[in-house]
């Protein structure tokens, strides 16, 4: 790009302390926003992000325990399958619900954008709803009625458990790139750094339930030992994600009431904490206390959401303040 | 320079259109397939507000924002789903400069409001010796500026936001559910939801008078031509026409904002069809030096949590088939 | 003028549904003017909950059918909320 015209002399005696050709001075336009925030309730929107991640997770980890036919997985998968029905039920109506004209929500399924991560979204949403619906409709079958118990109905519950985990990952992962591929700067700065965040974000919250409903002692600390590595995941990407907005300038975002919630609650309580407390449980106890166990999924469980909700706040935040936004625009920020 | 044919419209009262005329306004004929745009002149600008009114009036849209805001003459605030042209009016203080002490003038760096009381010169005395070409003030008419790469389009789940004959971009009412997602995509801060009839909404280069031969109406009613509707191509020239010959009337700050390779046009958006001529930084006019297009970034997030998720499925698949120790 | 300010800028005090007589007299997307039976013309907007599409307003401009708009007042904008619109007979 050309770089802003130089300011020649000559004009007036008085320095034009903003011409074009010097460095932003941080002056705004009487304190105005420049961009607009996204009209998203941050809860809803929020607690959909959070549903599908922990659906997302669960999904995931049931198809990785079928894949491997680790024994006594029983109550594992069908908590996962039954759980995974939060994102089609909860998450859709609410994701309708924030619509602001929700009659016309079909409109979605109207075309598919390669360059919208709303409606590559839309599709990951709906291949998940069509697989984790019958997935769970014959799990709870199965449960019920003893002709569902036949051999070859399980095999094949098995089996589709594992393109289920496929689209659980799209859409614990995809909401990052829905935030990413924004105007808005705290959610635009790391795109790369956040989609970790979030889908590992994803998979400790869908281990952190699992482990929760968990009755046998070896799958429940297997659980565990995967929350921890998707916590210390999510914690070395929350530490890159914010390398990065202090080198692009937006580090006054954090500094924002969400911000410092994001910092202390999300990560602090829901990702540092667990860590500790699962490491702790891991390590003395040998996975073999209930008690610790619990605390740190719900911990994590919590975090999940709280980073959710918290960041897209923030977010909102670093669009509102033209002294955030004009930092994020500056040239210097422009990739080659 | 009144055109010829207008000779032949003189009745004050028309029960048609003219054809084609944009011709005798704006001395261009609209035909599909040809890329359209605004040429926004801010040295031309006098902040009479006309385009305001004229696209208020034509698009049958409601008054907001009704009150004062203590900032200068601009008491319309921002672009809005109910306010497609703003006029953002900068006082300068003295001759060309802008104040950023504590003087007076635009506080710097923090989201305070303006300073009350002094505006330059020293004192609270305004300076009466100014530089020709409005160096005491900045005014520029903002609109959305119908990006050549749109990110609000390349965002529109729905496919209601399209691109036109004209090159230009609207929101089609009777398909937008209102989701919201172009409002974050637009770097510029212009797409807005309405909370009245829950739809997107923006300007729409006023796309139904594109279709009946009339000139936007901003355009039209722009007493100075600080606002110019023509063809993009033509109007980049006359721009930079504009800026060679403002250099030689010493007007050395004069730059255009959103042609190729210029601020504005920054991030792979391409070019800007709504395009300026600025005499101050673009943060001046709370217009960003360097947007970016934002789906530029889908691919990278979309694939690092991919991998991500790959990571950490391998991972659970080991610790899943690992033996199961006690 | 000085009514219409206490209008916009007060929040409003409920959100109570009132009603009006008369005829559309212009439409553009979902934004519409109704023209009452004294001569004035208020600016409205079609609510996304109302049972109507704003393609639907213009054939009511091209009747000119007399309609009893059913509205609420929002303390954001100044124009009509509307909530139905149905066509009155005869």
């Amino acid at each position: 790009m050309n770089a802003l015209p130089p300011r020649a002399a000559g004009h007036g005696e008085t320095p034009q302390a903003v011409g074009p050709g010097e460095d932003w001075n941080g002056s705004t336009y009487y304190g105005r926003q420049q961009l607009k925030p996204a009209p998203f309730n941050n809860y809803v929107v929020g607690g959909y992000i959070f549903l599908a991640g922990i659906c997302g997770g669960a999904s995931l980890l049931a198809g990785a325990a079928e894949l491997t036919k680790t024994p006594h997985r029983d109550g594992l998968v069908r908590r996962a399958r039954y759980l995974s029905l939060l994102a089609p039920f909860v998450g859709g109506a609410m994701l309708i619900w924030d619509l602001h004209t929700p009659k016309r929500f079909y409109m979605m399924l109207r075309i598919f954008k390669p360059t919208s991560p709303m409606s590559i979204g839309t599709y990951i949403f709906s291949a998940f709803s069509a697989l984790a619906v019958p997935v769970a409709a014959l799990q709870f079958a199965s449960d019920r009625f003893a002709w569902a118990r036949a051999g070859w109905l399980r095999r094949a519950n098995g089996i589709a458990s594992v393109p289920l985990a496929a689209t659980g990952a799209g859409i614990g992962t995809y909401t990052a790139a829905l935030l990413a591929a924004t105007s808005t700067p705290l959610w635009a700065a790391a795109p790369r750094a956040l989609a970790m965040r979030f889908a590992s974000s994803s998979v400790a919250s869908g281990a952190a339930m699992l482990s929760i409903g968990e009755r046998g002692a070896i799958n429940r600390r297997r659980l565990d030992e995967i929350t921890l590595a998707a916590l210390t995941l999510e914690l070395g990407a929350t530490i890159a994600s914010h390398a990065v907005y202090q080198r692009r300038g937006i580090g006054e975002a954090l500094k924002t009431t969400p911000g410092i919630i994001e910092s202390l609650g999300a990560t602090g309580a829901g990702v540092i904490a667990p860590i500790a407390l699962q490491a702790a449980s891991l390590l003395l106890t040998r996975g073999r206390s209930r008690p610790l166990s619990r605390i740190a999924a719900a911990l994590t469980i919590a975090g999940s959401l709280v980073l959710r909700i918290s960041f897209m706040a923030a977010g909102n935040q670093s669009a509102l303040r033209p002294d955030i936004s004009f930092k994020f625009s500056q040239p210097r920020n422009l990739r080659k | 320079m009144v055109h010829p044919r207008a000779l032949d419209y003189t009745a004050s009262t028309f029960d048609r259109l003219i054809p084609n005329e944009s011709e005798l306004t704006g001395g261009v004929i609209i035909e599909p397939g040809r890329s359209y745009g605004f040429f926004t002149d801010t040295t031309l600008c006098i902040g009479c507000k006309a385009c305001e009114v004229a696209c208020k009036e034509w698009n049958n849209l409601p008054a907001d924002s009704v009150g004062l805001t203590g900032q200068s003459y601009d008491n319309t605030g921002l672009l809005s789903a109910n306010t497609w042209r703003h006029v953002a009016f900068i006082e300068t203080g003295s001759a060309g400069g802008i104040e950023t002490g504590s003087a007076g003038g635009i506080e710097t760096g923090s989201l305070g409001a303006v300073h009350g009381g002094g505006t330059g010169g020293g004192g609270g005395v305004r300076d009466n010796n100014q530089q020709p070409y409005q160096s005491g003030w900045l005014m520029m008419s903002d609109v959305c500026k119908h990006c050549h790469n749109a990110p609000c389009l390349e965002a529109c789940p729905t496919g209601a936001l399209f691109r036109t004959e004209f090159d230009t971009v609207v929101v089609q009412q009777d398909i937008c559910n209102g989701c919201g997602y172009c409002v974050p995509a637009c770097p510029f801060g212009v797409v807005d939801v309405s909370h009245q009839d829950g739809k997107a909404h923006k300007c729409t280069l006023c796309y139904d008078r594109l279709k009946g031969g009339l000139e936007p109406a901003c355009a039209k009613a722009c007493p100075t031509e600080s606002i110019q509707f023509e063809e993009v191509s033509v109007l980049q020239e006359r721009a930079r026409e504009r800026v060679k010959t403002l250099h030689g009337l010493g007007v050395s700050d004069a730059y255009l904002y959103g042609v190729p390779d210029a601020p504005g046009a920054t991030g792979d958006l391409g070019h800007l069809n709504a395009f300026f001529l600025l005499t101050a930084r673009p943060e001046v006019y709370n217009l960003p030096a360097a947007p970016t297009r934002a789906s530029r970034r889908v691919r990278p997030a979309l694939l690092s949590g991919v991998a991500t998720m790959a990571g950490l499925a391998i991972t659970a698949l080991a610790i899943f088939a690992g033996g199961g120790k006690r | 003028m000085g009514k219409l300010h206490l209008a916009v800028n007060e929040r409003p005090r409920s959100a109570h549904v009132q009603s009006l007589d008369g005829v559309i007299t212009l439409a553009q997307e979902s934004r519409f003017q109704i023209t009452d039976s004294f001569g004035i013309s208020h600016q409205a907007v079609l609510s996304p909950r109302a049972a109507m599409e704003p393609d639907q307003l213009v054939g009511l401009v091209h009747s000119g059918a007399r309609v009893r708009l059913a509205y609420q007042k929002t303390g954001e904008v100044i124009s009509l909320i509307a909530r139905s619109i149905r066509v009155l007979e005869g």
